[in-house]
C-alpha cells in the first residue's frame, strides 16, 4: 500500500491477497453449489420432473355395439394412415408432392395440409403429427410403408378406427361417431360444472376421440365412451416426445360394450329381400318386446362419417332421390292405409257400435252427404261382417264403422295402440307420427271436423300418420291378445328413461276377433293375401293384413278415364304398399310390419317381404336367448380385424 | 507441483539460492528444459479438457446435429496443447519482445472486427482470416496481460512506483476494453477490466487511489446502465437483478430467466452424487440452452452432482494456486506479472461462467476455461498456462530492464 516500502515485500503482500480473494470467491461458489444441490436439491429434482413429464390424455377405447348373439356392429379396425410432422420436414411442399406421386391423396388434402402445417409453426407445436391422409387401402399402405424411409417427417402408421362391419345395414340404428363439433360439446356439458365442461373438451381436441352423433351411439355415448386415462410422455424442452414411461393407475377405463336386440342376420335376410326398393321393415318379439330387426333402405355408411364425411359425399347423401339419410322405420310417417282396420274395428267394439256379426253390404261405393266413397274393389264385396270385413278389407264396410263409431273414439283406441307416440328405443329420428282427432283439428288448424274426414280415417288415410315402428307394435298386441308390452332395441347397456311398457288395456276377445280376420286375409279364399300365407315350414302359417298408403289421391277425372291404380303415373306419386303380421298363427312368436314404397300394392309386394322374414325369423329361432344373458358383464372390447363391408 | 516446495516467508533470497542450478538451464539444451517441463500441472491441465470433451459428449449426443462436436473439440485440443508445450519452452524474454507486436496487433484486429467482422449472436465479436474464424477479443486478453506485464517491468524498474505509471497502465487496459465492449462484448470487457485491475493493484496503486476509484465506479453504474449499456445488456441485468430479488421465473417463460431457471433445475436435480454420466435428463434433452458451450457445468453438475461440480472447481483451483505461485516465486517483474496477470484471466472466466450458471451473476456469455466448447476460448486458456509455465520455467531468470520498447 505505501510506495515508501519495500516493493518485493508489498508485491508479495498484494499476491497474498489476491490468492486469498481469489480463495473466496472459490468457497463462495462452492457454497453456492451445495446451497443448489444438496440444500435444495429435493426442489429442484421435483422441478426437473415435472419438466420433462407430461401427462398426455389416452383416450378410452369405445365401447362396442353387438346384435343380440354378439356379433360386432361397431367395434374398431386398425386403419393405415399418413402423418407428417412438420418440425422435421425442410419442404413440406415437395415432400407432400413425393406422397401425391406414390398414392392418390383428396383434392384439397396438400393444401389443407401445407396451411394446418403453417399454423402449427406458428403455434410452435411442429412437432404434432398432422394427418394426410386416412383409411389407406392396403396396396398404398404398403407402397408408403416401403417409401417412409425415404421421406423424412412422414409417418405411415397403423391407428384404430371406429368401424361398422355391417356397413348400411345399422345406419339408422346405431347413428355413427364423428370428431366432436362445437355444438356436440354444448350438448355433451349440458348441466357440467365450468372445469368438468373444460376436461371434456380437452379430451375431445385429441385426434382418436369420437362422439356419437346419431342413433344409439349418440344415446348410449357415457354407456361406451369410457373414462380417458393418461400416458406419461417424457419430452425434451421442446416438447417433442422421447419415450413413455408404463403407468398402468392412469391407463383409460374403456367404454362398456351394448348389445342391442336386434338378429343381425335377420336384419341382412331383411335388406336382402328389398331387392333395391325404398321401404322399412321391424320385426318384434310378440312375447319380450325385443326388437328383432329395424330395417330402413336405402342407407348411408356410417363407416363414412367416423373421419369426417366430405360436404360432396354429404351433399349426394343429402340430395338423393331416394333419401338414405331418412330413418324410415322409426322416423318415417305413412299413412297407414288398411293396416290400421284392425284399429278402426277395435275401437268400434270397444264402444260397441259394432258386434262383429253386423253385416254391411258393400257394392263397390258407400254414398255419405253428397259424396261417394268408393271400395278398392270395383264390384264391392258384397255383404260382410266383420271378419269378411278384414278379410277383404272391405273400404265400405269400414266407412260404415266408422262413421258408427265416431273419430274420437277410433282416436283414443289408436293411442292405445302406441300410434301418436315417438317410440325412441335408443335411436334418434324417431317420430310420433300424427293420430288426428276433432279437437287436434280444432286446435292446430282452427278447423271443425268434418264427417268425412272420419271416413277417412276408418280406412287409415287422411291426417293419419304411423311409422312402420307402430305398425309392428300394433301387429304385436294384436298377437300378444292385449297382453302389456315393452318394446327394447337396447339387451344390455344404460337404461332408457323414455322406454316404459304399452299396457293400455285391450280385451283379448277383441283382440282374437282382430287376429281371425287377420288369419283370414292371409289363409281364407277371399283374403287380400291369400297366397302369402304359409310360410313353407311344414303348415306353420303367417296371419297380416294388407296395406295402400295414398301418396296422391285418385281424382274423379282420372277414376273416369279408368285409372284406379296408379302403376301408369309417375314412380313418386305411386302408393307406397304395406303389410303387417304375426307368426306361427297358433302361437304368435313374431310380429312384423312392412312398407316398400312406391309398390302400389300391400299384398303383391310387401306381403312376400314379410312372409319371407318371418320365416327367416323362425327358422333360425331369431328370438332365442341372446348373448348378454350369459356374460351380462362386459367383456374387453377387442379389435375387430375384418374390414367393413 | 513445484520442486521449490519448502517456501516459506516474504523474504525470497534464501529460496532464490536454493534453486540456483535452475540458472543453468538455458545453456542445458531444449530437450532438458521440455524434461523439466512442470508435467503434474500439464496432465492437471490436459485431464480438465478431456472431462470438458467428454462433457460435450454427453450434453450433445442426443442431437443429431451436435453429435460431431467432441471430435472437433478434441483435435481443437491436440492443437491447443501443441501451442502449450511451444509456448511454455518459449524464454520468457522472447515473451516480452512479443509483448508490444502482440498487443499492437491485437488493437489492430479488433478494429478490423469492427469494420469488416461477422456478426454472430447478435454482436459482432468474428473475423473471419481464411478458412478459421477467430475472435481477437479473446487474443485481447492475453495481449493486455504482455503489454502490462512489459510496460510494469519497464516501468517498476526504471520509474518506480508512481501514480503516474498507473495511469499509463489504465490507458494500456481502456483502448482494447473499450474497443471489445464496442462490439459488444460486455463478458470480455469485464474480463480484460478485471484482470487489468489486478496487475493494477499488484503493480502496487496505492489503496486510497483504488477506494476512490470503486467509489466512482459505483457512483456511474446508474448513468452506465442507462446511457451505455444495449437493450439486451440491460435486459441481462434485469433478468439478473429480479432473480436475486427472488422473483422466481417459472419454467415456461422464455429467455435468459428461462436458461437460468433451467440451469439451476439441472445443477439441483444432480444432488449430491449426480445422476450418472449420460444420464442428466435436463442436460440430455435440450432444457438448457448453450449447455455445450457457456452452460457445460450444468450437465458436470446433474450427472456428477455436487461431488463432480466441486471436483472441477477444485482442479481450477489448484492450477489457479500453482500459477499465482508461480508469480509469487518469479524474480523479474515481468514473470511475476505475466503469471498473475495469466492466472487472473483464467480465474476471472471462471468466476463469470461458474457465477453465471449458478445464478450469481448476469449472464454475459463467458465459457468455461478448457471445459467449453470452443475454439478460441480453449486456445486462450492453454496460451495463458503456456505463459505461467514459461514463467515457472525461468522464475530465477533476472531480465534486465531494456526501456519501454
Amino acid at each position: 500500500m505505501s510506495r515508501n516500502q519495500n516493493p518485493d515485500v508489498d508485491f508479495s503482500r498484494r499476491m497474498i491477497m489476491a490468492g486469498a480473494a481469489g480463495g473466496t470467491v472459490w468457497a463462495a461458489l462452492i457454497a453456492r453449489l451445495f446451497q443448489l444441490q444438496i440444500l435444495e436439491g429435493e426442489k429442484y429434482t421435483q422441478l426437473a420432473d415435472q419438466n420433462h413429464i407430461r401427462l398426455e390424455l389416452a383416450p378410452p377405447q369405445r365401447g362396442r355395439i353387438l346384435d343380440r348373439f354378439g356379433r360386432p356392429l361397431a367395434s374398431h379396425r386398425r386403419a393405415g394412415r399418413i402423418t407428417v410432422i412438420p418440425e422435421q420436414m425442410k419442404d413440406p411442399a415437395a415432400m407432400l408432392a413425393s406422397i401425391a406421386s406414390l398414392i392418390e391423396l383428396p383434392d384439397n388434402a396438400v393444401t389443407r395440409v401445407l396451411e394446418d402445417i403453417r399454423r402449427a409453426r406458428q403455434r410452435r407445436a411442429a412437432f404434432v403429427p398432422i394427418i394426410v391422409a386416412n383409411e389407406l387401402t392396403y396396396e398404398d399402405f404398403a407402397r408408403m410403408n416401403v417409401h417412409a424411409a425415404e421421406l423424412p417427417g412422414v409417418q405411415v402408421e397403423m391407428a384404430l378406427t371406429r368401424s361398422y362391419p355391417r356397413g348400411r345395414d345399422f345406419a339408422h340404428v346405431l347413428g355413427y361417431v364423428a370428431r366432436a363439433s362445437a355444438d356436440d360439446l354444448v350438448r355433451l356439458s349440458d348441466g357440467m360444472t365450468p372445469s368438468e365442461a373444460g376436461a371434456l373438451e380437452n379430451m375431445f381436441r385429441h385426434p382418436d376421440m369420437r362422439t356419437g352423433r346419431q342413433g344409439i351411439e349418440r344415446h348410449a355415448e357415457t354407456w361406451l365412451r369410457g373414462k380417458p386415462g393418461f400416458k406419461k410422455m417424457v419430452t425434451n424442452a421442446a416438447g417433442r416426445v422421447i419415450e413413455q414411461i408404463p403407468d398402468d393407475r392412469l391407463a383409460p377405463e374403456p367404454g362398456k360394450d351394448l348389445y342391442v336386440t336386434i338378429d343381425s342376420d335377420l336384419q341382412r335376410v331383411a335388406i336382402e329381400r328389398f331387392a333395391g326398393e325404398s321401404g322399412a321393415a321391424v320385426v318384434l318379439d310378440v312375447e319380450k318386446g325385443d326388437v328383432l330387426a329395424m330395417v330402413s333402405t336405402p342407407a348411408f355408411d356410417p363407416n363414412s362419417f367416423v373421419n369426417g364425411i366430405s360436404s360432396a359425399d354429404y351433399a349426394m347423401l343429402r340430395d338423393d332421390d331416394r333419401s338414405p339419410l331418412y330413418p324410415r322405420a322409426h322416423g318415417g310417417v305413412y299413412p297407414p292405409g288398411s293396416t290400421f282396420k284392425m284399429v278402426v274395428a277395435t275401437a268400434a267394439l270397444e264402444t260397441g257400435a259394432m258386434t262383429p256379426t253386423d253385416r254391411v253390404h258393400c257394392n263397390g261405393y258407400y254414398r255419405f252427404g253428397n259424396r261417394t266413397w268408393h271400395c278398392w274393389k270395383k264390384g264391392g264385396h258384397g255383404t260382410v261382417d266383420m271378419h269378411g270385413g278384414i278379410k277383404g278389407s272391405c273400404d265400405c264396410y269400414f266407412y260404415e264403422v266408422a262413421r258408427r263409431t265416431g273419430a274420437q273414439a277410433i282416436a283414443d283406441t289408436a293411442r292405445k295402440f302406441g300410434f301418436g307416440e315417438a317410440w325412441i328405443l335408443g335411436m334418434t329420428g324417431a317420430r310420433g307420427g300424427l293420430v288426428p282427432d276433432p279437437e287436434w283439428k280444432l286446435r292446430e288448424r282452427k278447423e271443425q271436423w268434418f264427417d268425412g274426414e272420419t271416413l277417412n280415417f276408418g280406412i287409415g288415410q287422411g291426417q293419419l300418420g304411423v311409422t312402420p315402428l307402430q305398425l309392428a307394435l300394433m301387429t304385436a298386441r294384436i298377437a300378444a291378445e292385449g297382453a302389456a308390452f315393452k318394446p327394447r332395441l337396447i339387451g344390455h347397456g344404460p337404461k332408457n328413461k323414455d322406454d316404459h311398457v304399452l299396457d293400455a288395456k285391450l280385451d283379448a276377445e277383441i283382440m282374437r276377433v282382430m287376429k281371425s280376420g287377420m288369419f283370414g286375409v292371409t289363409s281364407e279364399p277371399g283374403g287380400t293375401g291369400y297366397r302369402s300365407g304359409d310360410l313353407g315350414l311344414g303348415g306353420v302359417r303367417m296371419a297380416g293384413k294388407s296395406g295402400t298408403a295414398q301418396v296422391r289421391r285418385i281424382t274423379q277425372a282420372e277414376r273416369d278415364k279408368g285409372i284406379r291404380k296408379g302403376l301408369n303415373i309417375e314412380r313418386e306419386l305411386r302408393d307406397h304398399g304395406l303389410f303387417v303380421a304375426y307368426a306361427p298363427t297358433d302361437n304368435p312368436k313374431y310380429a312384423c310390419a312392412v312398407i316398400v314404397e312406391h309398390s302400389e300394392s300391400g299384398s303383391g309386394a310387401a306381403a312376400p317381404v314379410v312372409r319371407d322374414i318371418l320365416a327367416y325369423a323362425i327358422r333360425t329361432n331369431s328370438g332365442r336367448k341372446p348373448a348378454w344373458s350369459k356374460s351380462a358383464s362386459t367383456s374387453a372390447p377387442s379389435i375387430d380385424e375384418s374390414a367393413p363391408t | 507441483m513445484s520442486r521449490d516446495g519448502s517456501f516459506s516467508g516474504f523474504t525470497r533470497g534464501e529460496a532464490r539460492t536454493r534453486t540456483a542450478t535452475s540458472l543453468n538451464f538455458e545453456s542445458a539444451g531444449p530437450l532438458s528444459a521440455f524434461a523439466r517441463l512442470p508435467w503434474g500441472f500439464i496432465l492437471l491441465v490436459v485431464a480438465m479438457a478431456l472431462i470438458g470433451i467428454a462433457m460435450l459428449y454427453s450434453s450433445a449426443y442426443t442431437n443429431p446435429a451436435e453429435q460431431h462436436l467432441w471430435k472437433l473439440q478434441l483435435i481443437r485440443f491436440g492443437i491447443c496443447f501443441i501451442i502449450l508445450i511451444v509456448l511454455a519452452l518459449l524464454p520468457l524474454t522472447w515473451w516480452m519482445h512479443l509483448a508490444w507486436p502482440a498487443y499492437a496487433g491485437t488493437l489492430l484486429l479488433l478494429i478490423l472486427t469492427e469494420v469488416m467482422g461477422v456478426t454472430g449472436g447478435g454482436a459482432q465479436r468474428w473475423l473471419q482470416i481464411g478458412p478459421v474464424a477467430v475472435q481477437p477479443s479473446e487474443f485481447a486478453k492475453l495481449a493486455v496481460t504482455l503489454a502490462l506485464a512489459r510496460y510494469y517491468h519497464a516501468m517498476l524498474n526504471s520509474v518506480g512506483n508512481n501514480l503516474l505509471v498507473h495511469f499509463g497502465a489504465l490507458a494500456i487496459i481502456l483502448v482494447p476494453s473499450a474497443l471489445v465492449f464496442l462490439q459488444p462484448d460486455l463478458g470480455t470487457t469485464l474480463a480484460i477490466v478485471a484482470s487489468g485491475g489486478v496487475l493494477v493493484f499488484l503493480g502496487g496503486l496505492s489503496g486510497r487511489v483504488i477506494f476512490a476509484g470503486i467509489v466512482v465506479a459505483g457512483a456511474s453504474l446508474w448513468p452506465v446502465y442507462n446511457f451505455v449499456l444495449a437493450p439486451y445488456q440491460k435486459e441481462r441485468v434485469d433478468t439478473f437483478l429480479s432473480q436475486m430479488g427472488g422473483e422466481s421465473s417459472t419454467g415456461a417463460s422464455l429467455g435468459e430467466s428461462y436458461q437460468i431457471e433451467q440451469a439451476k433445475i439441472a445443477i439441483g436435480a444432480g444432488g449430491l452424487n449426480g445422476k450418472g454420466y449420460l444420464q442428466g435428463i435436463q442436460s440430455q434433452q435440450d432444457y438448457v440452452p448453450e449447455q455445450h458451450t457457456d452452460f457445460i457445468l450444468t450437465v458436470i453438475a446433474e450427472e456428477f452432482g455436487f461431488l463432480g461440480a466441486t471436483a472441477i472447481l477444485l482442479g481450477f483451483a489448484v492450477l489457479l494456486g500453482w500459477s499465482l505461485y508461480t508469480a509469487y516465486q518469479s524474480r523479474s517483474y515481468f514473470g511475476r506479472f505475466a503469471a498473475a496477470g495469466a492466472t487472473a484471466t483464467v480465474a476471472f472466466f471462471i468466476v463469470f461462467n461458474v457465477g453465471m450458471v449458478l445464478g450469481l451473476l448476469p449472464v454475459v456469455g463467458m465459457p468455461l476455461p478448457l471445459i467449453s466448447y470452443g475454439g478460441t476460448a480453449m486456445l486462450t486458456a492453454m496460451s495463458c498456462f503456456g505463459l505461467v509455465i514459461a514463467c515457472h520455467m525461468h522464475r530465477d531468470d533476472r531480465i534486465s530492464s531494456t526501456g519501454l520498447f
